[in-house]
């Protein structure tokens, strides 16, 4: 339960809550922290990051509970490093994510294939002044 | 356990990548009885990573370029301790090419002069124009997007189809390339602009070339050159780990012994054996196949097997853009390129040159992970950060003529196995003092080029170890036996029915992307075989 509970707030502060959407802990991604094969490489890396927070972590101020998390990215740089690297898989492929991006940007949500993309064709007048230079290969006895 | 016979062929090839596929097809389409033992599989392309909601994430897993991450059954793990660029690869039907960025350049002329122009390492037993048949009939087999008239390199035939979009990165780029005076054309690209062929559609700009292509549109050669060599009557044997090539008492190669999955050992007898298993495979199935009349590895005579290894050393500048250049549209590493920079000048005070090749941008998980530029940082800010970042890079991949040097090789590691129990090969290598100073070089004209452009933000990384992609130089061509392993048609000087078609060939490697030039020499080799044997029918 505390475990959970940690990981949670851990999560919000790394992917806080913006515009609309919550934090990464409140959506709910902890449970698949440790479903990562990442996390399976490297057992006992998201536990290592947990057990250096201090004790009353849970009950310190964002900033304060900022500077705990810094102070263990820089003296367990390996399991904080994997700790990042789940925590970004779970964020980057929620599809509440990647539809607030897609309303910011011309990305689009759901995956590459099989929509693709529409983009502007090949415009052949972007060659007009490379195509006047005279050859330029270097020339070689046969 | 006693190895199973099959009935000898006219012709076996060990690896079904870009080389292998390439040869069966010419041998088969001359009615030679072929077949082709590949250990991985065939991709499902129907049902590509790209069309799941968590491909960014598979990018990392199964289809990560790197074996010793991805640790999939049919991949070997190489001992890369001894050297800063990690070996990248697929080993599947299509090989290399179902995870390629599809850039399709050609070496040019003068590379393979390299000793009579700049006084450096060796000339090249052919000359390009000789390779240039072959490099016409493969663009057409790939089916290359491009556009004929680049004057940095001798004239080509018009493309098969026109470029494909560049997008806004690239437009930009070109502009500023343009403004500086600079050498940039559109990549000739292995990427389908319009429908090729029979079942081939075209790109639809999804992205990711790397995960599988349901269009078929990138050209990896399960889609192109294998339905053709099948068609022909080619046999294609997957899930075959080849252990040895065998040899007869004459010490002519006799065929190879391969094991399949249930762990049975088979013999596959052959005519003329052809090794297809790329810089890495091959120099390490030669080490592998010792006999009392090659103790040191089967047509080794030299000791120049594994020996050269040559990548193409890469560093990346990228330009962080404030506007939204919809960067994520397209494929991945297809687009412009210069070669302002490709050949010697003294003034720089290297030897030899390089390319700089525009590669797109990634998802927002490859964003915030920092695949190629570093991770946006956790926090407060994160999410700005990734908006200002998603889209709005270009990057220029630096890539820098490798000169070949014997200590940089590849050899068997004594305690490392595959999935099969089979010793593994271990890479060593240095970046020389040249390369270096071409990284620099080349990456001060990009920064130049992007500040040209306008770009917000310039991020130069010197050397990215992750771009070990192109595994070249280690069974050297050559006239002389003693300082090379094949001929200059990939027959090995100490067996005569043994033959290489992979990039392990290559003499030097110029400074650009090799798979165009490997698979024209694995035609032309192909066709020797085909000529060689019409001429001994001939004669009987
Ligand atoms: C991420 C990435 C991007 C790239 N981008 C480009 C690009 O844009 N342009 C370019 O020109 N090149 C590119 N390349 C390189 C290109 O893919 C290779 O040059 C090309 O595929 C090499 O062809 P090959 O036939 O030598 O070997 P491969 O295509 O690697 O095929 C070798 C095959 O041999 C099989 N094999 C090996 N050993 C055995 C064995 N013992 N038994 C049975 N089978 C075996 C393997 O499973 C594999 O399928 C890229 C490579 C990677 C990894």
């Amino acid at each position: 339960m505390r475990r959970r509970e940690l990981l949670d707030v851990v999560l919000d502060r790394l992917l806080p809550p913006v515009d609309e959407l919550g934090g990464a802990g409140a959506l709910g991604l902890a449970a698949s922290l440790d479903r990562d094969p990442l996390a399976d490489a490297a057992p006992g890396a998201l536990d290592e990051v947990l057990a250096a927070l201090p004790k009353d972590f849970l009950d310190r101020d964002g900033e304060d509970q900022d500077r705990s998390l810094q102070q263990i990215e820089t003296q367990q740089a390996e399991a904080f490093s994997i700790l990042i690297s789940v925590a970004y898989n779970a964020y980057y492929v929620d599809p509440r994510v990647l539809e607030r991006i897609e309303g910011r940007t011309a990305y689009k949500a759901g995956p590459p294939q099989p929509r693709g993309y529409e983009i502007e064709p090949f415009d052949e007048t972007l060659l007009a002044q490379i195509s006047r230079r005279e050859p330029f290969w270097r020339k070689v006895d046969p | 356990m006693a190895a199973i016979t099959r009935e000898p062929v006219d012709v076996l090839i060990v690896g079904a990548g870009a080389s292998g596929a390439a040869a069966a097809w010419r041998l088969s389409e001359a009615g030679l009885d072929v077949l082709c033992l590949e250990q991985g599989d065939w991709t499902d392309h129907a049902r590509a990573a790209s069309a799941e909601p968590d491909w960014e994430v598979r990018r990392d897993r199964e289809w990560n370029p790197y074996p010793n991450h991805r640790k999939l059954a049919v991949d070997y793990p190489i001992n890369d301790s001894d050297t800063p660029i990690l070996p990248l690869m697929y080993n599947g039907v299509g090989g290399s090419t179902l995870h390629w960025g599809c850039c399709f350049p050609r070496l040019h002329p003068s590379d393979f002069r390299v000793r009579t122009l700049d006084g450096v390492a060796d000339d090249w037993p052919l000359d390009y124009f000789e390779l240039e048949p072959y490099y016409e009939l493969n663009d057409r087999m790939m089916g290359i997007s491009g556009i004929a008239g680049d004057p940095a390199n001798p004239r080509r035939a018009p493309r098969p189809l026109p470029p494909i979009s560049l997008g806004r990165g690239a437009e930009r780029m070109a502009a500023a390339f343009d403004r500086l005076g600079w050498h940039w054309w559109p990549m000739d690209v292995a990427v389908n602009s319009r429908p090729y062929g029979d079942d081939r559609g075209a790109c639809n700009y999804c992205g990711p070339c790397d995960l599988g292509c349901p269009q078929r549109a990138r050209a990896s050669t399960d889609v192109t050159y294998w339905p053709a060599a099948l068609g022909n009557g080619a046999r294609l044997q997957t899930s075959a780990r080849v252990v040895e090539i065998t040899l007869d008492a004459r010490g002519r190669a006799s065929g190879a012994q391969w094991i399949d999955t249930a762990g049975n050992t088979w013999h596959q007898a052959a005519r003329v054996v052809i090794l297809a298993a790329n810089g890495v495979g091959t120099a390490r199935l030669l080490l592998l196949s010792t006999s009392r009349r090659f103790p040191d590895g089967l047509a080794n005579s030299s000791g120049l097997v594994g020996a050269n290894l040559m990548h193409h050393v890469t560093g990346m500048v990228t330009g962080i853009f404030d506007d939204d250049l919809e960067a994520y549209k397209g494929p991945f590493a297809a687009s412009i390129f210069s070669q302002e920079f490709y050949e010697t000048d003294a003034s720089r005070g290297t030897v030899r040159g390089l390319q700089l090749m525009q590669i797109r941008g990634d998802g927002p998980l490859g964003t915030a992970i920092g695949r190629y530029l570093p991770q946006i940082p956790w926090g407060a800010d994160h999410h700005e950060r990734l908006l200002a970042r998603l889209g709005r890079t270009a990057a220029l991949t630096v890539t820098t003529e490798d000169l070949p040097r014997p200590g940089n090789r590849v050899s068997l590691d004594p305690g490392l196995v595959d999935s099969s129990g089979l010793p593994c090969p271990a890479l060593h290598y240095e970046i020389d003092d040249n390369t270096w100073a071409l990284l620099g070089y080349g990456s001060e004209r990009g920064q130049e080029v992007f500040s040209e452009a306008g770009a917000a933000e310039i991020v130069t990384q010197r050397l990215v170890p992750g771009t070990g992609f192109h595994l070249l130089g280690t069974a050297k061509m050559g006239d002389d036996p003693a300082t090379s392993v094949v001929d200059r048609f990939g027959q090995a000087h100490d067996v005569p029915n043994l033959f290489v078609v992979d990039g392990s060939t290559f003499v030097t490697c110029g400074a650009v992307n090799p798979t165009s030039t490997i698979q024209a020499l694995a035609l032309r080799t192909a066709e020797h075989i085909v000529e060689g044997r019409r001429a001994l029918e001939a004669a009987a």
